[in-house]
């Protein structure tokens, strides 16, 4: 004997013509309508239906709409792949559903990842690092070129590039490098005198600071925020030309973008990362001076007579060399980066992620190199 | 529900329309019952598709009442606004498609989120649309790999996933070549005869609006200059309405146009 069960959908007002569902042995009773107000109660009733003589009626429906018909031809799939048989009493419904029926929907893409798709993952991803390397190293190469040709003249820039460059990357990032590198004088200075006092050595507070700070914090905190703030504007506007096609119009011009867009990005890379460099050395040096009068209460002639006894000329020159490989770094990879974008909006997005983490893993890894090969043997 | 059925699906009332202090259209008096299909027709820079964006609610009208369904529209924010608007479907003019979606993830958004159907229940029904639309086993496929037509037939078909009872339409033939605007055409056609839904057009299409449109409205100059049977504007006493149907290049009283 079968059960019956009463099922009431509520919606709004004008949706009140829904179903009632009276679930006996084999039959979905289905008074009225089914719109999308009772499609996915309809669906679940009937593809939990467990009928004992194999076939499922659905008896009552005036009208579906296209939700409701979705409804019950994706109800009918399922059915007949637990051999039921649907039966549907409204003759021009069966019709719409068996229309529906006889068209297989495409499968979904599969989402469980096999031995073999895992492997074709890997390969695709060392294939896709593999070519991107490629293009960086392309660039580099391209663009190594162009700086040549423009310094022995046989090629110029386009007028006012490099000038525009420098002072988005440069004018517009002075002011945070400042802040930051003040607050990291005075960092060094309060860890140094923490660390050194144990020793009553707070006197070498000035040495130690000085010389992390220009040969080594300087150059990071800018290479962190020229890379985070314009290597990222770079790519981003890169890519969005490159999506947009405006690189393929310069093509069509005949004009290189390399010269046009590459160069001057990579170039302006190079001449500000110094510069802001220096400009972090000396503003961090002044946030320890200031921490060391307060902290240790020490003169600020002292401590600057410490500084210049324990910094040559080289410390200096040898932070400032090493901004100039990172920005050349930097330059490169986001520019690469940034014109071999394909796709849409989203792609730009990516890009600009991908350009970010290059250009701080290359960082990472030249500092390193800088640090094992002449951190200490040259001085 | 008697009363639901007799009103018009979309209503103006003197609906002033505009943003902010810019008026475009000064007074429009404007309604669309079930299963009827009306252009707004004009040159370019007349204010339509601000009109447009007027009845869909993202333009606030400057004066006048707005009536969906024989419902004044809610302002923003006030409850009953969302349940109105749902029941309308638009079709933007440069498609508006989720970029990072595939077609199928585009056409289920409404569906996931408004109805919270099954997920054998979503994939049924986008087939079924696509397939109205032409477009049947494109679903893993991203808009941008689709060409400039079928990216507008699959912004139809997301418009259509629910079954508006108005379908709202900004320039769907612009930028299309003659086949695909005709496959628009004929689309817009079906759909205004099989499913009754009401259809509002923005266009200065003259094919699409004679394949599509009953009725037409002509604006120009921050009014309604005519309205009526598209035949009956062809050889309308206004040069400036004839001209758009005849396409005859348009010189105004005291110089070029």
């Amino acid at each position: 004997m079968g059960h019956a069960r009463i099922v009431g959908v509520p919606g709004p007002a004008r949706e009140l013509r829904c179903f009632v569902i009276e679930r006996s042995t084999g039959v979905v009773r289905v008074a009225g309508e089914v719109t999308r107000a009772s499609a996915g109660a309809l669906f679940q009733a009937l593809s939990g239906a467990e009928p004992h003589d194999g076939r499922v009626e659905l008896a009552g429906i005036t009208r579906v709409d296209a939700v409701g018909l979705a409804a019950v031809v994706a109800a009918a799939r399922q059915l007949a792949a637990r051999s039921v048989a649907l039966h549907v009493d409204a003759p021009e419904v069966a019709a719409a559903v068996q229309r529906r029926l006889d068209r297989p929907i495409p499968a979904p893409p599969q989402e469980r990842l096999r031995p073999s798709a895992i492997l074709a993952l890997i390969g695709e991803h060392t294939h896709a690092g593999w070519v991107g390397a490629l293009g960086v190293l392309a660039t580099a190469r391209d663009a190594t070129v162009d700086l040549v040709r423009i310094v022995l003249r046989r090629a110029r820039m386009p007028r006012g590039a490099l000038a525009t460059q420098i002072v988005a990357m440069g004018t517009d990032g002075a002011g945070i490098i400042s802040i930051l590198a003040f607050l990291l004088g005075m960092i060094l200075a309060i860890q140094g005198a923490a660390q050194l006092g144990e020793f009553g050595a707070t006197s070498l507070v000035p040495d130690v600071v000085a010389l992390s700070l220009v040969r080594e914090f300087a150059s990071m905190l800018t290479a962190i925020l020229v890379i985070g703030r314009s290597g990222a504007a770079v790519t981003a506007e890169l890519a969005s030309m490159t999506v947009g096609q405006e690189v393929a119009a310069l093509r069509t011009m005949g004009i290189s973008p390399t010269s046009f867009l590459v160069t001057p990005r990579i170039l302006s890379f190079m001449i500000i990362m110094p510069a802001l460099t220096l400009l972090s050395m000396f503003v961090g040096l002044l946030g320890a001076v200031v921490t060391s009068v307060v902290v240790t209460g020490m003169t600020p002639k002292l401590f600057w007579m410490h500084v210049t006894d324990q910094l040559i000329i080289g410390d200096v020159w040898y932070g400032m060399f090493k901004a100039v490989v990172f920005a050349a770094a930097t330059g490169v990879a986001c520019c690469a980066i940034g014109l071999r974008t394909r796709g849409g909006a989203v792609e730009v997005g990516r890009s600009t992620t991908r350009a970010v983490v290059l250009s701080l893993f290359l960082f990472v890894v030249l500092d390193s190199l800088f640090s094992m090969t002449s951190g200490a043997t040259l001085r | 529900m008697t009363a639901e059925a007799r009103a018009p699906v979309v209503e103006l009332v003197e609906v002033k329309v505009g943003r902010g202090d810019q008026t475009v259209i000064d007074r429009i008096d404007l309604a669309i019952s079930t299963g009827e299909s009306v252009a707004i027709a004009g040159r370019s820079g007349t204010g339509k598709s601000t009109l447009l964006e007027t009845v869909i609610g993202l333009v606030p009208p400057l004066a006048g009442e707005i009536r969906l369904f024989g419902e004044p529209l809610p302002l923003p924010g006030h409850p009953g606004r969302d349940a109105l608007l749902r029941r309308i479907g638009v079709v933007f003019q440069q498609d508006a498609l989720f970029r990072a979606m595939t077609v199928a993830d585009n056409l289920a958004v409404a569906p996931r989120a408004l109805l919270q159907l099954p997920e054998p229940v979503i994939a049924e029904l986008c087939a079924l649309k696509l397939e109205q639309v032409g477009l049947a086993g494109v679903g893993q496929r991203f808009p941008y790999e689709l060409s400039g037509g079928q990216q507008k037939r699959v912004a139809f078909a997301r418009a259509v996933m629910l079954d508006p009872e108005l379908v709202v339409c900004d320039e769907p033939t612009a930028g299309l070549d003659s086949i695909s605007a005709a496959n628009i055409a004929a689309l817009i056609a079906r759909l205004r005869d099989e499913t009754r839904a009401a259809v509002l057009l923005v266009t200065h299409d003259v094919e699409l609006i004679q394949a599509t449109a009953g009725r037409a409205l002509v604006i120009g100059d921050g009014r309604v200059r005519a309205d009526g049977p598209v035949e009956s504007l062809v050889d309308h006493p206004d040069p400036s309405v004839s001209a758009l149907f005849t396409r005859k290049p348009l010189v105004e009283e005291g110089g070029v146009a």
